[in-house]
């Protein structure tokens, strides 16, 4: 079940595309925005890592982009991102295309903005376009039209899990010969719940407090089955959900592993705590943000380190036991980028260049 | 502000049509012809938006169909209904 990744697009806090993603890497950093956010009870300033879309009006006509709602552009984005890195990587030819995207929220934040969503509120006081926009699979319906594409197109939403599910899928349906290619992702847009959950935490400072903010965006890779030319970010060895009754995946050789520590999930930081101390670990979730499907970020930072063959520093920047806190280089390690879901499951997905899948031997699930 | 350019602002802002400015919309500009490319989603948005915004409600084609031809159309018929 091995994929090759001709091409990674990226948009979130950190920016629009890879190179923005390579900068954020080195600068550990990725610029944060002031979100204002009103509820029943008050209204205050929430930060947030935002995706701007805006680079969208120079590759889609605006006609088009009419009726798509926030989460749509941010997905779409991230698909164009990553078939024109194809493009560059002369990702071989294929006449089918698969489109799928993991996303935990879906779209409910434009859910959650109807008009009137009170109880005593009238359902015809719905906007018909607000609420075609609700529609689970409105999304890839969006970007399958506007990117002309007439293969399979799936929207997954298993919280946490939903980008190792959409790779793992993705591998199958190239495994099965479904397809010839396969526009594959995560996306989620800022979720003002998650801003008011945040704020209710406490103060700066105090032992408990986890610095990560709400973020936003998307990542999509574009997958193959391998040819005999190697790809530039290398191949994904394996995606899969593991139901370990909340026991976490045992480290195993000389890997690296990525955890998504995102500040939800308290099992994601005790991984990286606990596995820090024996393996290599990364943090890149202070680059993208709390979401979901920030899995994403980490196996396109994952893609970049097999491209490049430099793993970068941890930038979590806080309980820093056993995380790196200097480039490596990548050497013939695979890396696990990890995390966890709220039921006891783990999400994981391996990278590895062509070389180390040849020597290592490593066997897919 | 004036019904016509509450429309106006309604029809840019609420169908997205952002590359427009309320001069660009003439009063009698055909709504659903070739120059906006609206459709007839944007019909049912529309009829939304009348009763969100004016609080009159567009009931069916027989009423809709003559009101949403243009602005001074649609306008008429909301000064209308205001007025009953």
């Amino acid at each position: 079940m091995r994929a090759a990744i001709w091409g990674v697009g990226a948009v979130g806090g950190f920016g629009c595309g890879i190179a923005d993603l390579a900068s954020a890497l080195k600068q550990g950093a990725s610029p944060v925005k002031t979100v204002r956010i009103n509820t029943i009870e008050a209204s205050f300033d929430a930060p947030g890592l935002l995706a701007d879309t805006a680079p969208l009006a120079d590759r889609v006509d605006r006609r088009f982009l009419r009726r798509t709602e926030h989460l749509t552009r941010i997905a779409l984005l991230g698909c164009l991102l990553a078939s024109e890195d194809g493009r560059r990587h002369n990702a071989p030819e294929g006449n089918r295309r698969g489109i799928i995207l993991g996303t935990g929220y879906g779209s409910t934040c434009n859910a959650f903005d109807f008009k009137g969503l009170a109880a005593e509120s009238d359902i015809r006081q719905f906007s018909p376009i607000s609420f075609s926009n609700s529609v689970h699979n409105a999304a890839i319906a969006h970007i399958a039209t506007i990117l002309k594409e007439n293969g399979p197109g799936l929207a997954i939403n298993h919280f946490d899990m939903s980008v190792p599910l959409a790779l793992m899928t993705a591998c199958q349906w190239l495994d099965a010969g479904r397809v010839d290619s396969v526009l594959v992702g995560g996306a989620d847009e800022y979720s003002r719940i998650m801003a008011c959950h945040r704020r209710r935490l406490p103060a700066p400072g105090t032992p408990t407090t986890d610095p990560i903010i709400v973020g936003e965006g998307s990542a999509f890779f574009l997958l193959t089955r391998p040819t005999d030319r190697p790809p530039p970010y290398g191949y994904i060895e394996s995606a899969t959900t593991r139901v370990m009754n909340r026991q976490p995946p045992e480290p195993v050789g000389d890997a690296v592993y990525f955890v998504g520590v995102d500040g939800f999930n308290p099992a994601a930081d005790q991984h990286a705590r606990r596995i820090g101390k024996t393996a290599a670990v990364g943090v890149y979730s202070p680059l993208y943000g709390q979401l979901p499907a920030g899995t994403a970020f980490d196996v396109a930072v994952a893609a970049l380190s097999v491209k490049t063959g430099i793993v970068y520093p941890s930038v979590r920047g806080v309980s820093t036991v056993g995380e790196m806190k200097a480039a490596q280089n990548l050497g013939d390690r695979r890396i696990h980028c990890v995390k966890p879901g709220a039921a006891g499951e783990w999400g994981i997905v391996s990278l590895a260049d062509s070389l180390t899948c040849a020597t290592n031997g490593v066997k897919s699930d | 502000m004036a019904i016509k350019d509450k429309i106006k602002e309604i029809i840019i802002q609420e169908l997205d049509l952002a590359d427009l400015h309320p001069q660009d919309i003439q009063d009698d500009d055909l709504l659903f012809g070739d120059k906006f490319g609206l459709d007839s989603i944007d019909a049912v948005e529309l009829v939304f938006q009348v009763k969100a915004n004016f609080g009159v409600e567009i009931r069916n084609m027989k009423e809709g169909r003559p009101a949403l031809q243009s602005v001074n159309a649609l306008a008429a018929f909301i000064e209308k209904r205001l007025a009953a």
